[in-house]
Parts: C-alpha cells; sequence; structure tokens
C-alpha cells in the first residue's frame, strides 16, 4: 500500500469518524469502528485498489447515519466544543477589534493625562484607556465581557444537545421490555 | 441482474444473520461471500452499518483476529438470539415469497393467455 492509498484511508476514515461523533457515538465505541472500518479498506485496497475500496463505502455520512440507526443517542460534546471553540475566537476577535477601536478614539480625541473609560458595544464589559501626556504611551484595561461567555455556553448547550442523554435513556428504558418479550417470545 | 436496492435492504440482516451462522466472518469477507453468492452490485456501505446494527441488537457478536495482511480484522458470528431472529426471519420470507408467487402466477397466466 502506496502514501496515497494510506491517505484515500485515513481520509474515509476520518470522515466516517466525524459523523460519528456528530452522531453522539462514544469515543470508545468511535474508535472501535474506526479500527474496523480501516482493516476493511485495506483489505478491499489490497484487493480493487484504494479508489474503489473508498468508493464501495460510499458516502461516510450515510454509513455513520446507518451504524446509528435506532441507536440511544448521545450527546455531541466533541462537536460541541469545536462550535463553542470557534464562535469564542470568533467573538472574542470581534470584541478585541472594537477596544483597539475605542483606544484610537480616545487618540484621536486629544484627551491626554486622565482616565477616559466605556463600554465595548455591544459586548458589554468596561474599557478603560489613559493616554500620558506628551504622547508617552497608551495604557489600557479592559474587563471580558460575560455576554460573549454567555454566548459561547449557549452554542455548546445548542450544539452538544446534552438533553440526549435524558430523551437516550428514556428509549432505551421503553426499547427494554419490549426486547425482553422479544426474547421471551423467541 | 442488477437487484432492486430497497428490496435487498430490506432482506440484508436475513441474509447476513444467515451467511455468519455456520461460519464467522468479517466485513469484507463477507461483502465478496455475498457478492460470490449472486448480489454482485452489493456496497460495502451498506453492510458494514448493517454488521454494526446486528451486533448493537445482540444478534452479532464479534471478536478481534489478527491479520498477516493488515490491521486486526473484527469477525462476527451469529449470537443464540441471532439464530432465533434468523428461524423467524426465515419464515417470513418464505411466507412472503409464498403470497407472492400466489399472486404473480395468477397475474402471470392472464397476462400472456
Amino acid at each position: 500500500m502506496n502514501i496515497t492509498d494510506q491517505l484515500r484511508i485515513e481520509s474515509a476514515v476520518l470522515r466516517y469518524d466525524f459523523w460519528l461523533d456528530y452522531r453522539g457515538v462514544r469515543g470508545r465505541r468511535r474508535r472501535e469502528l474506526r479500527r474496523e472500518l480501516r482493516a476493511n479498506l485495506a483489505e478491499a485496497t489490497a484487493r480493487e485498489g484504494s479508489r474503489a475500496a473508498v468508493l464501495g463505502i460510499g458516502s461516510p455520512r450515510a454509513m455513520a447515519y446507518a451504524a446509528t440507526e435506532g441507536d440511544a443517542r448521545r450527546a455531541r460534546w466533541t462537536f460541541g466544543v469545536v462550535c463553542a471553540g470557534v464562535v469564542w475566537f470568533t467573538l472574542s476577535m470581534m470584541w478585541l477589534f472594537s477596544v483597539i477601536g475605542f483606544l484610537d478614539g480616545v487618540d484621536a480625541s486629544g484627551v491626554e493625562g486622565r482616565d477616559v473609560s466605556g463600554t465595548s458595544f455591544p459586548w458589554g464589559g468596561t474599557v478603560s484607556a489613559h493616554v500620558t501626556p506628551g504622547h508617552g504611551g497608551l495604557s489600557l484595561s479592559a474587563t471580558y465581557p460575560w455576554s460573549i461567555l454567555a454566548l459561547v455556553a449557549l452554542t455548546l448547550l445548542l450544539t452538544a444537545q446534552p438533553w440526549r442523554l435524558l430523551t437516550g435513556r428514556r428509549r432505551g428504558a421503553q426499547a427494554a421490555p419490549a426486547k425482553a418479550v422479544a426474547q421471551r417470545s423467541a | 441482474m442488477a437487484h432492486d436496492p430497497q428490496m435487498l435492504k430490506g432482506v440484508l440482516s436475513l441474509l447476513l444473520l444467515s451467511v455468519l451462522v455456520d461460519e464467522p466472518g468479517y466485513g469484507y469477507a463477507i461483502v465478496t461471500r455475498l457478492r460470490d453468492a449472486g448480489f454482485e452490485d452489493l456496497a460495502e456501505g451498506t453492510v458494514y452499518p448493517a454488521l454494526t446494527r446486528l451486533e448493537s441488537a445482540g444478534l452479532l457478536e464479534s471478536y478481534l483476529e489478527r491479520s498477516a495482511s493488515g490491521p486486526a480484522r473484527k469477525y462476527y458470528r451469529t449470537t443464540d438470539a441471532g439464530r432465533a431472529e434468523l428461524a423467524t426471519r426465515t419464515d417470513a420470507w418464505r411466507n412472503l415469497v409464498t403470497a407472492v408467487d400466489t399472486v404473480t402466477s395468477t397475474t402471470t397466466q392472464g397476462v400472456s393467455s
């Protein structure tokens, strides 16, 4: 197996893993499923080539959905943390630019020798700047706005969907008696 | 002749339980076994998730076995619950075939006469 074959296989395995995670499959189970797919693709590659092997499995998304069909759902913590991280980084950058804008405004206003305080819009949180007389320097203090942390927490909540733990448990409890009946009748 | 994917999906569990009842097998080998049996257009992407679902339902069990040619293979075999399910599904399938045959043979006679 050459490097191109390995890259093709790993790309398919990673995409499969992403969608398994999206479907709330736990880390250990995902590791098992990754290992199994990798072994099957290696086997298929030896016989048909990696292109045909990867084409044979079709869409990793569809495969992950099919593999978890009817399975008790779990919270998608990894997906939630990634989304919350992206939101935190984006909002923090926007807040930082608004603070820099405030600082530029203070500098341009020509006020020197005293503290100028304000609120960073629309985030909230106070910003205070001090321009040393004679343009000797600028000092800045700012409090990180709670609104950003609240939005990050909200993103984590909406994307990880921890309530799946409750609905999954409830579904499991409903399925258990049905399974017992099926086994008794068998 | 290509099989109808929807019909194939309906009987895939029956085929897998049947194939694994006497001889354990791993994902790709099961696909080739079914292809050799006449399901040439069977995709791996259909079989692998079906194996995972049957294992989750307790109808198949698995174990790892080392392979000389690559990573360890995950072998599946039918459990006792799987055998019971296989018997039920086989009966259901035979009943369906009989009923469909009864209807289509009458219709075919009408069409040909």
